[in-house]
């Protein structure tokens, strides 16, 4: 399995493997046009070996249609799909050596279980007796032994979607794609399928390449997240980049709640980090992403979870506010705070570490280490919602 | 419950005339069918002699056949070119669907008498013999039409996600067909087999225009007999035609009411039941 690279779109190969691996997926310029709408806009990213990478963002980013383009669902109007270094995007769908598991499973209602497992390998004419010990071997991975003469309607959701995993991993493809595939199901059933899913992919050891909207579902399972709007890959990077070193306001919106606040950038310094007025706190010394100019507007990001209601510690930013409102969520409690000057604050607490009441004031504060610097965008905080 | 509402006597008083004009008649064939008096006058006892009458007799025998030669022919041809029609229609823009929907329900608007006329000068201009094979012809006009409308419902209701299922598992486009196109579209075919079948035994019209000298289904010997006169041999061969027609329908209707898991579920069944 590749190490999680750091951020930017067109990572690279584990740098730890020598010689350097081919690539399981290369998407090279990527792009599929409907008319006027550009879906997918030139996408270039390479998936390691062996890794369950996700691609996540709001509907309609383009997401579903980048994996089409891979399973060669969907031909796409620019550029090329690579596995494992050969050029498919010619190549007809039964001809790639991916698989994929739809959202809604797309069992075959005619056939059991056992004939939609199987229904791969008849297609390649593996004899008979192979098939048997092979699709026995896949239900019990898949921990559906005994089910082999139901039928898809007798099943549940998870037992369906289990069906629909087995009968795409028992062709051993190059790679899995798989749409939504928890999509249709109830939370205490997808946390326990996440799980499921994780240990399989590790068994199998086949590269996963995972679509889904849900971003929590997303951290919890892969190695590395790509954050999509608008048809591009706004971010490549492991969950923990994506989410403290965001590269954007929409990625940074779109992988958890945030509060921004408006900054202005004084300087560049050489570490990488910047000075900043912030406003309403007067300057400081920042880390944000590469490339921001001398003058230009950003946004400074605190996660909720950062914020902390006691005494203010030395190296800390502080503000005081009123909490207006509450919602206990069990293992913490989500408040939203306004300060004076009329901002809003979303902070996260727990109660038993910091008890807060509504309409009383607290003096907020933060690490000035937990803000991290993005280019302002006005229209983020719309798109992620 | 006692507070349905009024019933309205005139209506149900109208309704149940309208009733009672229609299925005369048809009562009427089919006890006279069974009627032992030879001039349809009065009752004289049951007897089933004018079936095997008819069974015995060698034309009705004959004309039998040629009707379920045609029946089978015409059925056959017109799944091929409804099935061939909905794949299309599903891939063809919504324009092209529209005119070539508008096609096929002319073929079932459009009176019969004059497509049979049409295709009888048609015919004879090309030197078309007149037969079985022209019948059979004549009959895909109407039955592809009919079998075009069920067949293309159904296959419009498809998603298209299992095909594409099929393909991602390694199928080729024929394959896909055979695995899951067609086991889903079959109790649709079936349905469209059974109306077809019972129409081309209904039939008289393009039957008559195109049989010729060589070709004469039952529907048209019938017609020829009452010309001459009503015999209890015309009402049994009637009521014979008519019980074809219902176990059609009825059976097809059956099949309608069991999808969509249709006829898999019809085979579940038997499978359960076996062991």
């Amino acid at each position: 399995m590749s190490e999680p690279t750091t951020s930017a779109v067109t990572a690279e190969p584990a740098a730890s493997e020598t010689p350097p691996s081919v690539p399981a997926v290369r998407l090279l310029g990527l792009g599929r046009r409907y008319g006027e709408v550009l879906a997918v806009d030139e996408i270039d990213v390479e998936i390691g070996d062996g890794e369950f990478f996700s691609m996540i963002g709001p509907s309609g980013c383009g997401k579903t249609t980048t994996l089409r383009m891979i399973a060669g669902l969907v031909e796409p109007t620019a550029g090329r799909v690579e596995v494992h270094g050969r050029d498919v995007t010619a190549l007809r769908p039964h001809r790639r050596p991916v698989n994929t598991v739809f959202q809604q499973y797309a069992l075959f209602p005619h056939l059991d279980v056992f004939e939609n497992v199987a229904f791969g390998l008849r297609e390649r004419r593996t004899p008979s007796g192979e098939i048997t010990t092979r699709v026995k071997e896949m239900l019990e991975l898949v921990d559906l032994s005994g089910r082999e003469r139901n039928r898809p309607s007798q099943l549940s959701g998870g037992q369906q979607q289990r069906v629909a995993l087995a009968r795409s991993l028992i062709l051993g493809p190059e790679v899995l794609l798989l749409d939504e595939p928890l999509g249709a199901l109830d939370l205490k059933l997808r946390k326990q399928l996440q799980l499921q899913l994780k240990r399989i992919q590790r068994e199998v050891g086949i590269t996963f390449v995972y679509v889904t909207h849900d971003q929590e579902e997303a951290f919890f399972m892969s190695d590395r997240v790509a954050i999509m709007r608008d048809g591009r890959m706004e971010q490549v990077g492991s969950p923990r980049d994506v989410y403290e070193r965001p590269a954007t306001e929409f990625v940074a919106e779109f992988v958890g709640a945030s509060n921004r606040i408006p900054a202005t950038i004084v300087d560049a310094e050489t570490d990488g980090a910047y000075r900043v007025e912030l406003e309403g706190l007067g300057q400081m010394r920042v880390a944000g992403v590469p490339g921001l100019r001398p003058g230009q507007r950003a946004s400074a990001i605190v996660r909720p979870e950062a914020i902390t209601t006691g005494p203010v510690p030395a190296g800390h930013v502080a503000v005081s506010a009123r909490i207006v409102d509450l919602a206990y969520l069990g293992h913490q409690i989500s408040c939203l705070a306004e300060s004076q000057a009329g901002a809003q604050i979303a902070i996260s607490v727990h109660e038993a570490r910091a008890p807060v009441a509504v309409g009383e004031t607290y003096e907020l504060s933060w690490p000035v280490s937990a803000m991290w610097l993005v280019a302002r965008d006005d229209t983020a905080a719309q798109a992620a919602t | 419950m006692k507070r349905r509402p009024r019933r309205p006597r005139l209506a149900s008083l109208f309704t149940s005339m309208v009733m009672v004009c229609l299925y005369a008649p048809i009562a009427i064939v089919l006890v006279f069918s069974v009627n032992k008096d030879p001039l349809l006058i009065s009752w004289k006892g049951f007897t089933t002699q004018w079936y095997s009458q008819a069974l015995h007799d060698p034309q009705v025998r004959h004309d039998m056949l040629t009707s379920l030669e045609v029946a089978a022919l015409s059925t056959v041809i017109s799944l091929v070119i409804a099935v061939c029609a909905g794949m299309w229609a599903r891939s063809a823009s919504p324009r092209a669907r529209r005119i070539f929907d508008a096609f096929t329900y002319s073929r079932i608007v459009l009176p019969e008498v004059v497509f049979a006329l049409g295709l009888l000068v048609l015919f004879s201009k090309l030197h078309i013999a007149f037969g079985i094979g022209a019948i059979v012809l004549g009959h895909v006009v109407f039955n592809s039409a009919y079998a075009t409308v069920i067949i293309q419902a159904r296959l419009a209701a498809l998603s298209t996600t299992l095909e594409e299922a099929a393909a991602d598992l390694g199928a080729n486009r024929w394959r896909v067909f055979r695995r899951v196109t067609l086991p889903l579209l079959l109790p649709a075919v079936l349905v469209a087999a059974l109306l077809t079948i019972s129409f081309s035994f209904d039939d008289v019209i393009v039957s008559q225009f195109l049989g010729g000298n060589s070709a004469e289904p039952i529907s048209v010997l019938l017609l020829g007999m009452i010309h001459l006169h009503v015999t209890p041999e015309v009402n049994a061969i009637g009521s014979a035609l008519m019980l074809i027609t219902l176990v059609s329908f009825g059976t097809a209707g059956l099949i309608t009411v069991l999808r969509p898991t249709g006829a898999g579920q019809l085979l579940a069944l038997g499978r359960r039941a076996a062991e």
